[in-house]
C-alpha cells in the first residue's frame, strides 16, 4: 500500500526523468554512430595510425559513446538522488500526514525501507535508461561491447544510492523536503570542498586523497581491452554508506515523536495552534 | 467489574517545559462513548497520541483493548480508528485513492461502509485532498476511520469544520453503527453540547491531570452545586466533594452525591446555605477547569466560552 502511494507521488517525475535520460542516451549513441560512419569513410586512417590502438572501429564508437555517458550519468545520479530523496517519507512530518501514516498498523521500519527501496529502484531505472539509449543505438553496429556499459552504470547507481540515502535521511531528520534537500546539498558540498580547503590551508593531503580514492569507483582507460575497471574497496565503502542511511532514517522515524501542533508550528506550517492539548 | 477499552495507571508525558500528561488514571469502559474534555493545552491530544504510540510515555502504563501500549503497538493500531486534530492526510491523493491506500492495512475494512459514508457525507471522492475544504477533509478522515471496522475509535476534535447537519449525522453514525455494535468511542471536544448529546461517560482533564471521570447520568442525577455564604468556613474533605471554590464571602461546592447531608454539615460550620441546585455538564466543566470570577448567589450557572 505504501509502495503504491510512493509510486503515485513520484511517478510523474520518474517518467519525465527516465524519458530525459533515454533521450540523452539516444543522443550520445547517435553521435557515436555518426562518428563511426565518419571514421569508416576515412578507412585509410585505420590502415595507418589509429589501427595501432584500435583494432576495431566499432569498439572506438562504443568507447566514444560511453565516454560521453560517463560524463553525464554522474550529474544525473546526483540530481535524481537529491530530488527523489527529498520526496521521501520524512516529508510527511511537514505535510502533517505523519500521524495518519504512523497510525496505520505497519512498522515504521517497513515504511522507511519500502520508500527507500522504491526510490532506489526508480533511480536505477532512470540512470539505466541513459545506458539503454546508448546501447539501443550502438547495437545496430554490434552487440559485442554491450558489457562495457555495465561498470559505469553500476558505479553510478552505487554512488547515487548513497546520495539518495543521505537525502532520505536528512529529510527524515529535518521533517521537510526543502530542509532535507538543503542539508543534503550542504553535506555534499562540504564533502567536496573540505578536503581541498584542508590541503590549501593546512597542507593536509590525507582527506583529499581519501575523497579522490572513494570517488574513484571505476577507471576508464581508452583503447585497452578492459577500459572500465571497477575498484572493489571504494565500491564496498559506498555500498556500506548506501545501506547505512536508510538505517539512520529508520532510527529517526522510530524515535522521533509526532507532536503535530508543535512540529507544524516550528516549521511554520500552522501558526495558530501551539498547544499540545 | 466492567471490562475496560482503555485504562491507564499514572500515565505521564513530560516535555522539557511542561507536564503534558501528569499521572493520568483513565478508565474507559468497553462499548461506551467517552467524552474527553479539557481546555486547550490540557493534555487531551497528547494522551490520545500516547495511547496510539505517536509519543512515548515518560512514566506510567496504559492498556488499549487489553493490550499494552508499549509492547502491542501494532495490534492496537489494527483495531483502533483515529481521527487527528489536524485532519491532514496525504495531500496528493483523492478520497478514493485514500480508501485504496487504507483498506489494505485493516483486515476488517468494509468497502460497503466506505461507500455508504461517502454518500452520506457527500464527499467529493475524486478531488485531491489538498483541494478539499476543512469540512470535507474532516469527513474523509471520518470515512477512513469509520470504515476500518475498528473496535475503538479515538476521535480528536471530530467535528471541527463540520456544519450542524453533518455534526448531527456523525453523532448518529457513531451511535448506530459503532456503539450499538459494542464498540467504544473516545472523543475529545470543546463542544459540551455534543458531548452531552452522545457521551455516556466524561473525563475532564486540566493541566494533564484527570479532574473528574464520571457517568454523565450520574452528573445529571446526583451532582449538586451548593452555594453558601459565611466567613471562616473550613475546607471540607468530604469524599463526595468534587470541587470547592471561594470568592469573598461566598463559596461554591460541587458534590457528587448526598448534597443535603453535605449542606447540613456546612450549616453546622455556621454557613448559610443559599442554594442547592442540579448542574449540567457545562457548569461542572467550568467549575473544574474554568477561571475564577467573583462568586455571587445565582451566578453559579454562568457559562463562559472555554474554547
Amino acid at each position: 500500500m505504501y509502495a503504491w502511494k510512493c509510486w503515485h507521488d513520484s511517478r510523474d517525475r520518474v517518467i519525465l526523468y527516465a524519458l530525459a535520460s533515454l533521450a540523452i542516451g539516444l543522443m550520445f549513441g547517435a553521435i557515436a554512430l555518426a562518428q563511426y560512419h565518419r571514421w569508416l569513410s576515412y578507412a585509410w586512417v585505420w590502415n595507418s595510425h589509429v589501427r595501432r590502438w584500435y583494432m576495431d572501429p566499432v569498439r572506438w564508437a562504443w568507447d566514444w559513446a560511453l565516454y560521453m555517458t560517463e560524463g553525464s550519468i554522474f550529474p544525473a545520479a546526483l540530481w535524481v538522488a537529491l530530488t527523489l530523496g527529498a520526496v521521501s517519507v520524512g516529508r510527511e512530518y511537514r505535510s502533517g500526514a505523519m500521524p495518519f501514516l504512523l497510525t496505520r498498523p505497519a512498522s515504521r521500519k517497513a515504511f522507511v525501507w519500502t520508500d527507500w527501496s522504491l526510490g532506489l529502484a526508480e533511480m536505477t531505472v532512470i540512470l539505466a535508461m541513459m545506458v539503454v539509449g546508448v546501447v539501443s543505438v550502438l547495437c545496430r553496429i554490434s552487440r559485442d561491447y554491450v558489457w562495457l556499459s555495465f561498470p559505469p552504470l553500476l558505479g553510478c547507481v552505487l554512488l547515487g544510492a548513497a546520495l539518495y540515502g543521505l537525502t532520505h535521511f536528512t529529510t527524515a531528520l529535518a521533517g521537510s523536503s526543502m530542509k532535507g534537500l538543503s542539508a543534503s546539498a550542504a553535506v555534499i558540498l562540504f564533502y567536496e570542498l573540505l578536503p581541498g580547503a584542508l590541503q590549501e590551508w593546512w597542507r593536509l593531503s590525507g582527506p583529499l586523497k581519501l575523497r579522490d580514492w572513494s570517488l574513484n569507483l571505476w577507471e576508464y582507460k581508452s583503447g585497452v581491452n578492459d577500459p572500465f575497471t571497477l575498484h572493489g574497496w571504494p565500491m564496498m565503502m559506498w555500498l556500506l554508506v548506501a545501506l547505512a542511511f536508510p538505517l539512520l532514517s529508520q532510527f529517526v522515524l522510530e524515535w522521533r515523536e509526532v507532536k503535530t501542533s508543535r512540529d507544524l508550528c516550528i516549521s511554520g506550517h500552522v501558526g495558530s495552534t501551539g498547544a499540545i492539548g | 467489574m466492567t471490562e475496560l477499552a482503555i485504562s491507564s495507571q499514572g500515565l505521564q508525558k513530560i516535555y522539557p517545559q511542561v507536564r503534558a500528561v501528569d499521572g493520568l488514571d483513565l478508565n474507559v469502559p468497553r462499548g461506551a462513548v467517552y467524552g474527553f474534555l479539557g481546555r486547550n493545552g490540557a493534555g487531551k491530544t497528547t494522551t490520545i497520541k500516547t495511547l496510539l504510540g505517536l509519543v512515548r510515555p515518560s512514566a506510567g502504563a496504559a492498556q488499549v483493548l487489553g493490550l499494552d501500549i508499549r509492547k502491542d503497538h501494532l495490534a492496537i493500531l489494527e483495531r483502533t480508528g483515529f481521527v487527528s486534530e489536524t485532519k491532514l492526510l496525504f495531500e496528493s491523493l483523492t478520497a478514493r485513492q485514500l480508501i485504496r491506500f487504507n483498506r489494505g492495512y485493516f483486515p476488517k475494512w468494509s468497502d460497503a461502509l466506505a461507500e455508504r459514508y461517502a454518500g452520506l457525507f457527500e464527499i467529493p471522492m475524486d478531488q485531491p485532498f489538498r483541494k478539499l475544504s476543512l469540512g470535507n477533509r474532516t469527513k474523509v478522515c471520518h470515512l477512513l476511520a469509520l470504515s476500518q471496522g475498528a473496535d475503538l475509535l479515538l476521535l480528536d476534535d471530530p467535528t471541527s469544520g463540520l456544519d450542524p447537519v453533518m455534526t448531527d449525522l456523525l453523532m448518529e453514525i457513531l451511535i448506530e453503527d459503532h456503539v450499538n455494535e459494542g464498540r467504544t468511542v473516545l472523543f475529545s471536544s470543546h463542544h459540551l453540547s455534543e458531548v452531552e448529546k452522545i457521551a455516556e461517560w466524561i473525563g475532564i482533564l486540566e493541566a494533564g491531570k484527570l479532574l473528574l471521570e464520571a457517568r454523565l447520568e450520574d452528573i445529571r442525577q446526583n451532582f449538586r452545586l451548593v452555594i453558601v455564604s459565611g466567613d471562616s468556613l473550613l475546607m471540607l474533605a468530604a469524599p463526595n466533594l468534587v470541587f470547592h471554590k471561594r470568592a469573598e464571602k461566598f463559596s461554591r461546592f460541587l458534590v457528587s452525591y448526598d448534597a443535603e447531608e453535605f449542606a447540613a454539615k456546612l450549616r453546622g460550620e455556621g454557613a448559610t446555605v443559599l442554594e442547592i441546585s442540579p448542574v449540567n455538564l457545562g457548569e461542572v466543566f467550568l467549575g473544574l477547569a474554568g477561571k475564577e470570577l467573583p462568586c455571587m448567589p445565582g451566578s453559579a450557572g454562568t457559562t463562559r466560552a472555554t474554547a
